[in-house]
């Protein structure tokens, strides 16, 4: 029983620990894209545009067909058992609230952590094992600014952006299967439907959870790829951790944000 | 004259080695080669200098700084003042060889013509100008190695460290980094190297010293 004690203990106290760690370097990457300097803004910037396009522009075809084929799937089916337009009508603004204020910025974080995460972990895993991290270091360019902030940056902007794309691609699949199933009463309707049932504190709450799944996902990604020493053998390890601690800590505050929105 | 780097009974222990009680000064200007028999004790004392390893006792001071003392941002400005080569040159293998040249200047604020010319200017004289443009992750650790050695010294450091000057360099190669070390010592940089080649860095530096001198001697 105390040994059971005992490792559960560590098992916290490790969580607590790696927790902390995230914050801490989430602050360091906040610090340093608020302090005047004028460092390597111009090489920052280009870096933060490049993370953008990959993790944001390059994945908008997918977020859009998971979005829209997730959104026609769930209406397909729910016309399919509510026949009457008061229910369809139901549907609908069950399906704009769930999906903006929930589905949205969930579904985005795990293809960003799925695409971007764990190649940024790759990269910086990589990148600190073969001494380049050091490398840059020794000619006085800040890690902290040219390789994390840009990474945060992109990841946030990127998560929000794609969210935006889902939920209205979203809303295009819920049309589009309203139109395939000769939904009724008029498919217009649907639309409507769908705009006016979402409220600005359902957007503003999708928005805000997915700027913050993306900064966990940036924050996460980054600690495991600068985690890795000299060996390179640990980067398989790091991305598989790094993926998982981020689905965990996304699906854990998507539920904190759930239980207060009550 | 002022002492570029000072170092007090430094004692450090990293990378499968250990350095106990080593002492050594080293003027501005002045170009000296620590050598010994064993390469991870000598880039142990070179890391230490440039604040990669923590420093367990004594001192060291580079450029007025002590750097076992020093936080990171002190670290960062030290830097800029600091030519730093380790043995497999660190170079950002997604890039190409003159990139990494003109990170390196365009981060601390030079514009991109400035940075171009003057990264230009500095492959041709070190006539290394026809592989610039490859990728790092493509071309031979000389290659880097000799960039290497460009980067550290293209933001004209005040001093150049080097750990293991001579790893990975074919003849050319060494002819190459021989002839950077005389350009900078002609602009008057302090120079510490530490490598086992006795024979390759006797004629880069003023003073040749043995690790084990220097531990004694404390």
């Amino acid at each position: 029983m105390h040994d059971v004690l005992r490792r559960l203990g560590r098992a916290f106290f490790t969580e607590v620990r790696r927790v902390v760690s995230y914050a801490t370097l989430t602050l360091l990457t906040l610090g340093a894209a608020l302090r005047r300097s004028p460092d390597g803004r111009a090489v920052v910037w280009t870096q933060a545009a490049r993370q953008i396009v990959f993790t944001g522009v390059e994945a908008v075809p997918l977020v859009a067909f998971l979005g829209a084929v997730g959104s026609g799937v769930f209406v397909a089916t729910a016309f399919s058992y509510f026949a009457g337009a008061e229910e369809n009508k139901m549907v609908i603004d069950v399906l704009a609230r769930l999906l903006v204020r929930e589905v949205a910025p969930l579904s985005t974080a795990v293809v960003v952590a799925l695409r971007s995460g764990a190649a940024i972990t790759v990269e910086l895993g990589s990148m600190s094992a073969r001494g380049e991290v050091e490398g840059i270091e020794t000619v006085g360019i800040d890690p902290i600014r040219w390789l994390l902030l840009p990474r945060f940056i992109g990841m946030t902007v990127a998560t929000v952006a794609l969210a935006i794309v889902f939920a209205v691609a979203a809303f295009a699949g819920a049309f589009g299967a309203a139109i395939a199933v000769g939904a009724i009463p008029a498919q217009l309707d649907v639309g409507l439907s769908y705009l006016s049932a979402l409220q600005p504190f359902d957007v503003g709450l999708g928005l805000a959870k997915a700027g913050l799944f993306g900064l966990v996902s940036g924050a996460v990604a980054c600690y495991h790829g600068l985690s890795v020493r000299r060996d390179v053998t640990e980067v398989p390890r790091r991305v598989a951790r790094a993926l998982v601690e981020i689905l965990i800590h996304c699906s854990a505050l998507a539920a904190v944000f759930a239980l207060l929105a009550l | 004259m002022a002492a570029s780097i000072e170092i007090r009974g430094l004692c450090v222990v990293g990378m499968g080695a250990r350095i106990e009680g080593v002492s050594l000064r080293v003027d501005a200007g002045e170009r000296v080669a620590v050598v010994g028999p064993h390469q991870p004790s000598l880039s142990l004392l070179i890391r230490a200098c440039a604040g990669f390893e923590r420093v367990q006792r004594g001192r060291v001071e580079v450029c007025g700084v002590d750097v076992g003392n020093a936080d990171r941002r002190s670290l960062l400005r030290l830097r800029r003042q600091l030519g730093y080569v380790s043995i497999s040159g660190g170079l950002l293998a997604n890039m190409t060889l003159r990139e990494n040249l003109l990170l390196a200047l365009r981060y601390h604020g030079v514009s991109a013509q400035d940075a171009q010319r003057r990264v230009g200017a500095a492959v041709e004289a070190a006539g290394l100008a026809d592989g610039a443009d490859q990728r790092v992750s493509l071309v031979p650790a000389e290659l880097i190695k000799s960039f290497a050695y460009l980067r550290a010294l293209i933001l004209e450091p005040k001093v150049l460290l080097a750990e293991d000057p001579s790893a990975f360099l074919h003849p050319h190669g060494r002819e190459v980094v021989a002839e950077l070390h005389a350009a900078a010592h002609r602009r008057g940089t302090t120079v510490l190297v530490a490598d086992d080649d006795i024979e390759f860095v006797t004629p880069l530096v003023d003073r040749v010293v043995e690790l084990s001198a220097l531990e004694a001697a404390s």
